[in-house]
């Protein structure tokens, strides 16, 4: 984080970007789309079987497992019906192997996204004391 | 002059050097390629190998299968070059759909490394013609992503077509559908095996030298069409 002091170096723009609110942390919207990919019912999942087997050796009884796989994508911006298409196809062309698996695409947004690094931000809460900056923090490194 | 023979080094390839060396035991040139290239040199045939490509990250042969090389792979198999995919070369012409199927995990979920009795059910592919049908041969199984599976459509085209090239004799080591240990597309040129024939062509470091007529094959292959 850079302190007001800095200010000054931190190029074109900088006394409009201060007069907006240099305190406050910039919050980009992230979207994140997740692609679940799991084995088609019909295929033999080993690695389920063995965590399965797992399970019941550690006294989980009656818990059948098939194992899959998690793609966590985030997007910059939002995710347009276009970009929506694009990581379908993306998950048709390499995330998944449809001869022998099934995806599943669904978007969650993430309002909480990033911290954008090329706003000058304060150093703690002694500027602007009507601004909890650490608790945003806090959020956004989560 | 020498058929010209090329072998991909992918990253995380294991058995290319050993499939260089086959070629060369059989008296072809080998010619080493590169997964990053966009030429195949010019070679006669290909030879993708076994091995780790891509540490087998996301799955098997699904990242090795956008190789640069590959398009050219693609292209060159369509006007009938043969190509061979040996083990993780299988899993990468399945990825490419040069193949049908796809190789899962073990059924027996350990790594399978032995000296695997195969029968060869078609001798109609540019790599096996020098072969006899219902030949029983050796050659080395290791891996433990080796199961063959295909819709049932799939495998019944597949048996129907004579393109089941290669069956496990004995336990089915994998969990392949039908004993498939390898398989040909419609046309012979482009052939996947499971196990490892280029480890069965020097009497010093294999167990038999079953692996040779294979590669003596597509040499046959190679002279009746220069």
């Amino acid at each position: 984080m850079q302190s007001t002091s800095n200010l000054c170096r931190a190029g074109p723009g900088w006394r409009a970007k201060a007069a907006l609110g240099a305190g406050v942390p910039r919050i980009r919207a992230m979207a994140r789309v997740v692609v679940d990919v799991m084995p088609k019912p019909e295929i033999l999942d080993p690695q389920g079987k063995a965590v399965t087997g797992a399970l019941g050796r550690l006294g989980f009884s009656g818990l059948a497992v098939r194992q899959g796989k998690r793609f966590e994508i985030e997007v910059d911006g939002e995710v347009t019906p276009d970009r929506l298409a694009d990581i379908e196809r993306a998950a048709e062309t390499l995330l998944a192997n449809t001869v022998i698996e099934t995806y599943d695409v669904r978007v969650e947004t993430d309002v909480a996204g990033t911290v954008d690094e090329a706003a000058p931000t304060a150093q703690g809460g002694t500027d602007h004391p009507g601004h909890d900056v650490d608790h945003l923090n806090e959020e956004t490194t989560a | 002059m020498a058929p010209r023979i090329g072998v991909v080094t992918f990253p995380g390839s294991l058995d290319d050097h050993d499939a260089l060396r086959a070629v060369r035991i059989a008296g072809a040139e080998a010619v080493a390629l590169w997964h990053g290239s966009d030429s195949l040199d010019g070679v006669d045939a290909v030879v993708l190998p076994g091995g780790f490509s891509y540490g087998d990250y996301l799955r098997c042969g699904a990242i090795a299968r956008f190789a640069p090389v590959m398009d050219e792979v693609v292209r060159a198999a369509g006007a009938g070059m043969p190509v061979l995919g040996i083990c993780n070369g299988f899993q990468i012409l399945c990825e490419a759909h040069l193949l049908p199927g796809a190789l899962i995990r073990n059924d027996v979920r350990t790594f399978v490394c032995r000296d695997q009795g195969l029968r060869v059910e078609s001798v109609d592919t540019t790599w096996t013609s020098r072969f006899e049908v219902g030949q029983e041969i050796e050659i080395v199984l290791k891996n433990g992503e080796g199961g063959f599976v295909a819709d049932a459509e799939t495998v019944a085209r597949l048996e129907g077509e004579g393109r089941v090239v290669f069956r496990y004799t004995g336990a089915n080591p994998n969990g392949s559908v039908n004993d498939i240990a390898g398989i040909c597309n419609e046309r012979g040129n482009v052939v996947g095996l499971m196990p490892h024939p280029e480890h069965n062509v020097d009497p010093l470091t294999g167990p038999s030298l079953d692996g040779r007529p294979i590669f003596a094959s597509v040499l046959d292959f190679l002279g009746a069409h220069v």
